[in-house]
């Protein structure tokens, strides 16, 4: 039979160690989303998909441009993500975001048109 | 995955409850005593003491040798006079390194014995194997990547892994591309994200051959080569031993990362090989400096178990299964985004049955891919997510038996695969959550079915070697019907006529006269049939083509038939080296082309593609080109390696689609285009050298690549400048269990692209190889 000596022995050990730590340890790919709606002086429709993917439709009330409406979820790399919102004042704005980490991934704005449906959308990048 | 890594602790446990003394190691190099070249496949054996092993492809061996003596090392091979070295192993067992060992060639049984041993050995057609010590000297990215080292073989590149083999200008299903002789497998991309060199690890590999052109008709049909990926096999010991094999590498630039563990052992009945593998790289920059999208993962392992049944029976299974995760190709319209595949072989082997019949070799196979994709990184994905999901699965057999009559030796065979595809693409419009998901059939329950027979009979007379062979396929392919609707309902595309059925014969001939011992002149011809592909025969509108076109399969397609005649040269002397050449002429009847379908018939359904091309048969085509080597040893420490290439292919008559605002406005006759995707002349040489003993070999090679200005015109293929590089490498042998491999390639930061690199997607740039790459493999053994 073959056999290492004690000390390399100890260096495949350390080696064998190491690459299996490097095999095993699978990298976290989940990401907090926040969609994030401001700057709207009137109420508005919001709808957006999940964390199941399954969309959602929201009536919004404001009392002021201040008054920010979010939603906060985890999600999977790959994941589809969807929010739009379309509001009802024609002397209104809105600012449409989708935060991934707390950084701004996509965003939209409109200004003094409520025919149109503000859109962000994408996928949770890998 | 966690069970694997239990079941490896476990092994390795194994070999550190053991304890026992350290071996002796006895190791050196067998050379030719008049040229001084490496002699491979030589038998070295201790004598009366059961331990032996082969000469490697460098003329390297190794032994080990557990307790103190005096011994008799016996060197032996059929073409040289046997060795017969006294050895002295001292009380501390110190290693033994007896540096080069020359064999003198045994010239005055010259006849009867080349006989013998060229009937049992060679293979009588031009191939190229190379080994471990070639994929140790090679940094690369996987087998296609690996495989551009060798003349005549370029590849396709979509992204940082995946390159696509292209032999002579033969890419594709016109390469028979196979593992361990028989294992076949179906990737699962249409676009070849996945071809089947991508689903073995290069480091798993002991040795590939490489035989150009349609003659070795032994492995399935063959058209324009045969890649045969032999991977490295559980083997038995005299006695029970355990093998440790342990890789860890890094390449700068992509930031990538390599890991491989194998361990080997067992005895005389049961042997098994278990390995491991991991690779994660990241995008790399070119010469420029500019970012290419290229990152990827990929992990592995592999399970080998054999058994000697009786003497001279054996039975191996091999499982292998793979993983690819967030594999990117920025020329294509998708990633992948995994892909799993697990490979399944059983090996039945039987010899010495009789007189006549030396050999039978059973084995069954089955392959199955998963593979995902999707758009997630194209700028269109905030409005379409398209993901496609297919399953490919490759299951079969192959038989054969040698035989030996008088000096004949025969291999007479059969073999059948089953190719099955299912899979669709969803199309999420996300900017309209309320749509329902589309889903369209990529695959309908396609499939394609090939039994084989085939024969193969060598002899020698005089100074004459002769082969030939004979290949008969019947092929037969169905699906269920091509069908495209739109999201309304309408259809698109119909097609309920899609089945199929081929005979094919394919037959070769070669003939190699011995003018000297030093010179030799071969010729070969051969006419190799191919059947079309499940992508040629039943895609349905995907731009899986190199222009700008959605593709239709075409279920009528007749198979492409390739003449090809091949000669090659070989001159060896002494003192001015080893020089061959091979030039080689292809006439391809029926080459399966593509045309275009006017849009009032059908219309695109890929955003920005010019129109509709359909698979058909062009009457003929001509492949031609040549492959020149010449080494030699400039000093006892210095070699010189030089290669060169080239291939052209034309197409004597074609039509070319004019367009205007991605809009085919009128078409054009074209005399003499040449066919797209050929590489340019390239010609490379290397300079190794040998310090302390072959103890520290660096090499420095130069690569001189051609403009390519044979462009196809029909394709819209653009010109590609020539280029120059420098590469250099060193492989240092710190002790009998530690080597480093290391190396720059690209030194100088060169900002390039190879001819069959594809364009990035959406743009007419094309994909720029890595710039500057510094690289280093630890490598362990014991």
């Amino acid at each position: 039979m073959n056999f290492p000596n004690f000390k390399k022995r100890k260096v495949l050990a350390a080696l064998i160690i190491f690459l299996f730590a490097m095999v095993s340890c699978e990298k976290e790919n989940e990401k907090q989303v926040k969609y994030l709606i401001t700057d709207s002086a009137s109420d508005y429709e919001v709808s957006f998909r999940n964390e199941n993917g399954i969309l959602i439709n929201k009536s919004v009330s404001v009392e002021s441009e201040e008054d920010n409406w979010s939603y906060e979820f985890t999600g999977k790399e790959g994941q589809i993500l969807y929010v739009s919102a379309i509001y009802k004042n024609i002397e209104s704005g809105i600012d449409v975001n989708i935060l991934i980490d707390g950084k701004i991934y996509k965003e939209a704005q409109s200004l003094y048109d409520t025919l149109n449906y503000v859109i962000v959308s994408g996928t949770i990048p890998y | 995955m966690k069970k694997f890594v239990i079941f490896l602790l476990l092994l390795i446990s194994i070999v550190f409850v053991c304890k026992g003394q350290k071996p002796a190691m006895v190791k050196g190099f067998v050379l030719d005593g008049s040229t001084k070249l490496p002699i491979p496949d030589v038998e070295v054996i201790i004598e009366h003491q059961g331990i032996g092993t082969i000469s490697e492809s460098n003329g390297k061996f190794k032994l080990k040798i557990k307790t103190q003596g005096k011994y008799f090392l016996v060197l032996s091979h059929v073409a040289y006079k046997n060795k017969r070295l006294r050895i002295t192993i001292s009380d501390n067992l110190s290693d033994k390194d007896l540096k080069n060992i020359y064999l003198i060639p045994k010239i005055e049984n010259l006849n009867e014995v080349i006989v013998k041993d060229k009937i049992s050995k060679e293979i009588p057609y031009l191939a190229i194997t190379l080994g471990k010590k070639e994929i140790e000297e090679t940094q690369a990215s996987g087998i296609g990547d690996f495989l551009r080292k060798v003349p005549n073989v370029a590849g396709i590149r979509k992204g940082g892994s995946g390159i696509d083999p292209v032999v002579r200008g033969f890419k594709f299903s016109q390469l028979n591309v196979l593992a361990n002789n028989g294992l076949k497998i179906e990737g699962g991309c249409p676009n070849r994200m996945d071809p089947t060199s991508s689903h073995i690890n290069l480091h798993d590999i002991n040795k590939i051959e490489i035989i150009k052109g349609p003659f070795a008709l032994r492995y399935g049909p063959s058209f324009g080569g045969v890649i045969n990926m032999k991977t490295i096999q559980a083997q038995p010991f005299k006695t029970f031993c355990l093998k440790l094999n342990a890789m860890k590498g890094f390449e700068s630039n992509y930031n990538g990362t390599s890991e491989r563990i194998a361990i080997k052992g067992g005895n005389k009945k049961f042997y098994f090989l278990v390995s491991g593998n991991r690779k994660k790289y990241g995008n790399y920059s070119d010469g420029n400096g500019k970012e290419v999208k290229s990152e990827f993962e990929k992990y592995d392992y592999s399970i080998n178990v054999g058994t000697k049944i009786t003497k001279n029976q054996e039975l191996k299974l091999y499982l292998n299964n793979s993983f690819g995760r967030n594999i990117l190709f920025p020329a294509l319209p998708m990633d992948e985004r995994s892909d799993d595949t697990r490979l399944l072989s059983a090996n039945y082997f039987i010899s010495g049955l009789s007189k006549t019949i030396k050999t039978i070799n059973l084995k069954i196979y089955n392959s199955d891919v998963k593979h995902i994709m999707d758009n997630k990184n194209r700028p269109f994905s905030d409005t379409v997510v398209a993901i496609s999901s297919i399953h490919a699965i490759k299951s079969g057999y192959r038989a054969e038996m040698e035989m030996e009559i008088g000096k004949m030796k025969l291999f007479v065979g059969t073999d059948f695969e089953n190719t099955l595809k299912d899979g669709d693409r969803k199309k999420y419009l996300i900017k309209q959550p309320r749509l329902p998901v589309k889903t369209e059939k990529l695959w309908n329950d396609a499939k394609i079915n090939n039994f084989g027979f085939f024969s193969e009979i060598s002899t020698t007379h005089n100074d004459f070697e002769y082969v030939a062979a004979l290949r008969i396929d019947y092929n037969k392919a169905s699906s269920n019907d091509l069908i495209l609707k739109a999201m309304s309902g309408k259809v698109i595309y119909y097609d309920p006529d899609v089945d199929s059925d081929f005979i094919n014969f394919s037959l070769s001939g070669g003939v190699k006269k011995h003018f000297s011992e030093k010179f030799s002149l071969m010729l070969s011809a051969g006419r190799g049939v191919r059947s079309p592909d499940m992508v040629e025969r039943f895609i349905i509108l995907l731009p899986v083509g190199y222009d700008n076109f959605d593709y239709l399969g075409n279920p009528k397609l007749k198979p492409e038939k390739n003449y090809e005649i091949d000669l090659s040269l070989k001159f060896e002397n002494q003192n001015l080296g080893i020089f061959e050449f091979n030039g080689f002429y292809s006439y391809v009847k029926d080459f399966i082309s593509s045309k275009l379908i006017p849009p009032s018939e059908i219309k695109p359904q890929t955003k920005d593609v010019a129109g509709v091309k359909q698979f058909f048969n062009l009457d003929y085509v001509n492949l031609f080109g040549f492959e020149f080597a010449y080494k030699n040893h400039l000093s006892n420490r210095l070699e010189l390696d030089l290669r060169a290439a080239v291939t052209q292919g034309i197409n004597p008559e074609t039509t070319k689609y004019i367009i205007e605002n991605k809009q085919v406005v009128a078409n054009e006759k074209i005399k003499n285009d040449p066919l797209p995707e050929i590489p340019p002349f390239e010609a490379s040489v290397d300079f190794l050298y040998k310090f302390f003993n072959s103890t520290l070999i660096p090499n420095l090679n130069f690569r001189f690549v051609a403009a390519q200005n044979n462009v196809s015109e029909s394709f819209y293929e653009s010109k590609t400048p020539g280029f120059a590089l420098m590469n250099f490498g060193f492989l240092y042998n710190y002790n009998i269990n530690f080597t480093i491999s290391g190396g720059v390639k690209n030194v100088f930061n060169k900002a390039y692209y190879e001819h069959l690199n594809r364009r990035i997607i959406g743009s007419d740039k094309k994909l720029f190889e890595p710039g500057r790459v510094f690289y280093i493999n630890l490598i362990f053994e014991i």
